[in-house]
């Protein structure tokens, strides 16, 4: 017989996190620590551990206090004709005081993430701050809704960020029947962007039958950042959902992004874009899991790395036996652009059904050279040229950003960090 | 236009493979395996003691190392490693001609038609029964040209540096759990050296045949192309259908020295109650070619990743693979390329088919490592499900560490294309022949890289697995 472990963090430490939050969130952060105390560190023998050492997030040196308010949210004032059709954007927290019937069907009930279980049961039980977005069914939010997150200094310090943060933030966007949204959400880097800071993150959406989101990520965490990010989707009937993930920041970066077809005719895409400079390492993992008939999702993540930067991108297409008439396709593609730069793909297909299309597609190489020497036949220096390259490269995915003021804001942003890394010399390593 | 014949999936093969004979032996080893068992098998052998001591060194490997946790994790479980019989030795002596051959194992190979097919196109042809090399021959030219084509126990007795210089070298005993229990009881296999700048330009063909049950058949083949020399190896392989399990573990290492090309073919075709899980993997110097065409048509569980290690500038490395999975079926097959030297290449195609519940898996790995400049490597993995029950699986992994790599994979899972059904249906076929015809094109990439013979033998393989798959 297993012994019931008991929990490290003692019960009133977990309720202090959320205070307002009703007394079944309260149970469920306790059950959500004792899993974590249960479970074992995840050591490189795990499949989901090969290529990104486990050790940089086993919590190993870093003091796990509970406390509040170690994360500082922000949005943009939520636009009248939204707010007079009942759109609701908020900090959490204020959210689950306020609004404790949309958020108690939603907050944790997009299914437990099929990875980093450890890691997910200890947001589970710790988080304590983040951001709450929710459109009523039928309604269309004609301007893109924007938040942000960063960390806070610890203590109520202000500025102060300690140099042994760790932070829960949580992301809950709702988009009911009928309703359409466009969400950017991003992630500052902070007072001290060079400070160590571990992020537990988890992102849920929800869309319910017939309604679209379009949602886009920006994350610029600071260098010192080690990132876990949980994204998942819930998707329900005739529901379309595109993601847009622009990974500009952080030192090393785990993700894991699913999006779940859960009823027929999903139609799901996700697409993402990665620039590493210096040491920086993404490793991100994406689920397609179709559950549903005539279900069509695609996946375009793109890479482009310079300095010793790496990039893992594993993505699995699953196709369920329900799943007939399924349309699933991925690609992945990776521009190296120093001899130190490092690519792994892994895009996998499980498919138990036979009414389907499901393909991908991989690519990694250099830049061209013959690109290179047209342009700089024409008057371009070197740097010049390849940085036009790179711009060209990611041109795929960030011209299908719907918004032009978001499109615009993340072109704007690639291009700053290029000059960030053209100024540090951050890609002569190697 | 010749119509496809339809057959019935599995009828054909309990009577053209699926017999057995009585069991006359001259030894059989208890079920298990031992220390002892392994010394017996050495001492039977009268192998030398470096010998012997990399078997019990491989047993220890074997005892340590835990199962894959990964492909069938389900199915390689129930292996039962007790019930099984390590060695069988069916008869004194490798006959040089069919006449020497005693006379209920030549009527086997008979019916498989293994001399007759000699007669017509080989080169050079082994027969294997059970643990031991019953059958060997070589065309005198070739042998007048030193070309050696041995049992891997004659090749040891004959050629002893050449073996300890090369065995184990590319696949070490403690590689995986396989290739340990290999190295610690492995009987038979063939040894091959090509000598530098000559080629071999028919076939050379070996033949395996399970007979008893809860067998288990551990071949070592070792083939070494001296420099400049070319050679084509071809094996196939059937066994008994019985209600237990049998298991096939060979290791399989190649040598391209610089310049020379090996080919090299399976037609795996074992009866569905073996495992079948091997180690195959080749090493390529400057400017060789390895390929390898690996068909996997029978077996229970195949579990086999060819792969080719591009240590030499511009070497090259092909796989070519199909797959079939029927009712209880799973073929967990793929590739690995390893380019450790500048200017190498690989191509990988794969095609499965899955049917009746059946399930294929690719599993692939191609790896640059960051010295090899100017890499250009391409997987294409298609895979076709007959019915809403099968399974397919891909698992590739790419890990590009050298810039300037150009690396591409493509794949793809559907059914049969109802457009080309409708097209040749049209055209007066009947559903199944049309759906045959579609499946054999689909093959067709493999099948045309084979000796003539024994793409027709495939094409007919091929029908066989596919009746009823319609209606």
């Amino acid at each position: 017989m297993k012994s019931v472990q008991t929990s490290q963090f003692p019960a009133e430490t977990l309720e202090a996190l959320t205070p307002e939050a009703p007394k079944e969130l309260q149970v469920e952060r306790r059950k959500a620590a004792d899993r974590f105390t249960a479970l074992p560190w995840p050591t490189a023998v795990h499949e989901e551990w090969r290529r990104t050492d486990p050790a940089r997030f086993n919590l190993t040196g870093w003091s796990l206090k509970p406390q509040q308010r170690t994360v500082t949210v922000g949005w943009e004032p939520l636009p009248e004709a939204a707010a007079r059709q009942g759109v609701i954007l908020t900090d959490l927290r204020t959210a689950l005081r306020e609004h404790p019937d949309r958020v108690m069907p939603h907050l944790f009930q997009s299914g437990k993430p099929e990875q980093l279980e450890k890691h997910a049961a200890l947001h589970q039980a710790l988080w304590s701050d983040g951001l709450f977005c929710w459109v009523p069914a039928g309604v269309r939010v004609e301007t893109p809704l924007s938040a942000w997150i960063e960390p806070a200094g610890t203590g109520g310090r202000s500025g102060a960020a300690e140099t042994d943060s760790v932070i829960f933030p949580h992301l809950l966007v709702v988009v009911e029947e009928g309703a359409e949204l466009t969400w950017v959400d991003e992630r500052r880097p902070g007072p001290q962007p060079a400070a160590p800071i571990w992020i537990n993150e988890m992102t849920e959406f929800f869309v319910k039958r017939g309604g679209t989101l379009r949602a886009v990520r920006l994350q610029q965490w600071g260098t010192g950042a080690a990132e876990l990010q949980l994204q998942r989707a819930l998707l329900h009937r005739e529901a379309c959902f595109s993601n847009w993930i622009m990974g500009l920041g952080g030192g090393i970066t785990k993700g894991n992004i699913e999006a779940v077809l859960s009823e027929p005719a999903v139609r799901a895409e996700l697409l993402g874009i990665h620039l590493g400079a210096g040491r920086q390492h993404f490793d991100i993992h994406t689920l397609q899991d179709h559950r549903a008939p005539n279900g069509f999702s695609n996946l375009l993540y793109k890479s482009a790395l310079s300095g010793q930067a790496e990039a893992v991108t594993t993505g699995l297409i699953r196709v369920t036996p329900e799943a007939r008439k399924t349309d699933a396709y991925q690609a992945n593609r990776n521009l190296l652009l120093n001899p130190g730069a490092h690519a792994d793909s892994i895009p996998m297909l499980e498919i138990e059904t036979n009414e389907v299309r499901c393909t991908h597609g991989v690519a990694t190489g250099p830049v061209d050279d013959d690109q290179i020497f047209y342009l700089m036949s024409r008057g371009l220096s070197r740097p010049l040229a390849q940085r036009l390259i790179i711009q060209g490269f990611f041109e795929e995915v960030l011209n299908q950003i719907p918004a032009e003021s978001v499109r615009e804001q993340l072109i704007g942003e690639l291009s700053s960090r290029l000059d960030r890394i053209d100024a540090s010399g951050e890609d002569s390593g190697g | 236009m010749s119509t496809p014949k339809p057959i019935n999936i599995g009828q054909d093969y309990e009577t053209k493979y699926g017999f057995h004979d009585p069991e006359k032996y001259i030894f059989k080893a208890q079920k298990g395996l031992t220390a002892r068992g392994v010394e017996e098998i050495s001492e039977m052998k009268k192998e030398p003691d470096w010998m012997r001591q990399f078997r019990l060194k491989s047993l220890e490997h074997f005892n340590r190392k835990p199962l894959p946790g990964w492909a069938d994790v389900a199915m390689l479980s129930q292996i039962n490693f007790d019930n099984i019989h390590y060695y069988l030795k069916p008869t004194d002596k490798e006959g040089r001609s069919w006449d020497e051959v005693p006379e209920d194992i030549k009527k086997t190979f008979d019916r498989l038609g293994i001399p007759e097919a000699e007669r017509k196109f080989l080169a050079g042809v082994s027969a294997q029964y059970e643990s031991e090399v019953v059958y060997h021959s070589i065309r005198k030219d070739l042998e007048a040209q030193g070309v050696v084509f041995l049992g891997m126990d004659e090749g040891l007795r004959r050629h002893p540096e050449l073996v300890k210089r090369y065995m184990g070298t590319i696949i070490p005993p403690a590689d995986n759990k396989f290739s340990a229990l290999n190295s610690a009881v492995w009987s038979g296999g063939s040894f091959v050296y090509v000598p530098k700048n000559t080629k071999v330009e028919i076939p050379l063909q070996a033949y395996f045949r399970i007979n008893s049950e809860n067998m288990g058949q551990f071949e070592r083949t070792l083939i070494i192309a001296d420099e400049g020399s070319s050679v084509h190896y071809i094996e196939g392989c059937t066994a008994p259908t019985y209600s237990s399990d049998s298991l096939h573990s060979a290791v399989v290492e190649l040598i391209a020295l610089p310049h020379s090309h090996i080919r090299y073919t399976t037609i795996q075709n074992w009866s569905n109650n073996v495992y079948n899980l091997v180690t195959k993997r080749a090493i390529a110097y400057e400017n060789a070619i390895v390929e390898w065409l690996d068909g996997n048509l029978g077996s229970k569980l195949t579990m086999k990743y060819p792969g080719v290690y591009l240590a030499g500038p511009k070497a090259r490395g092909e796989v070519i693979s199909v797959a079939f999975a029927g009712k209880g079926q799973h073929q967990d097959a793929g590739a690995k390329m390893v380019h450790a030297a500048p200017e190498t290449s690989s191509t990988i195609v794969s095609k499965s088919i899955s049917k009746d519940g059946g399930r294929t898996s690719y599993r692939g790995l191609v790896k640059v490592y960051p010295q090899a400049h100017h890499v250009k490597s391409s997987v294409r993995c298609d895979a076709l499900l007959m019915d809403e029950i099968s399974r397919s699986d891909t698992y590739p992994t790419m890990e590009i560490d050298a810039q300037d790599a150009q690396i591409g994979h493509e794949a793809s899972v559907s059914k049969v294309g109802e457009e080309q059904l409708f097209y040749l249906m049209s055209r007066g076929l009947k559903e199944q022949e049309a759906t045959t015809l579609i499946v054999n094109g689909f093959f067709e990439a493999f099948a045309k890289e084979l000796p003539l013979e024994y793409a027709v033998e495939l094409n007919r393989l091929v029908q066989m697995e596919m009746e009823g798959s319609v209606g």
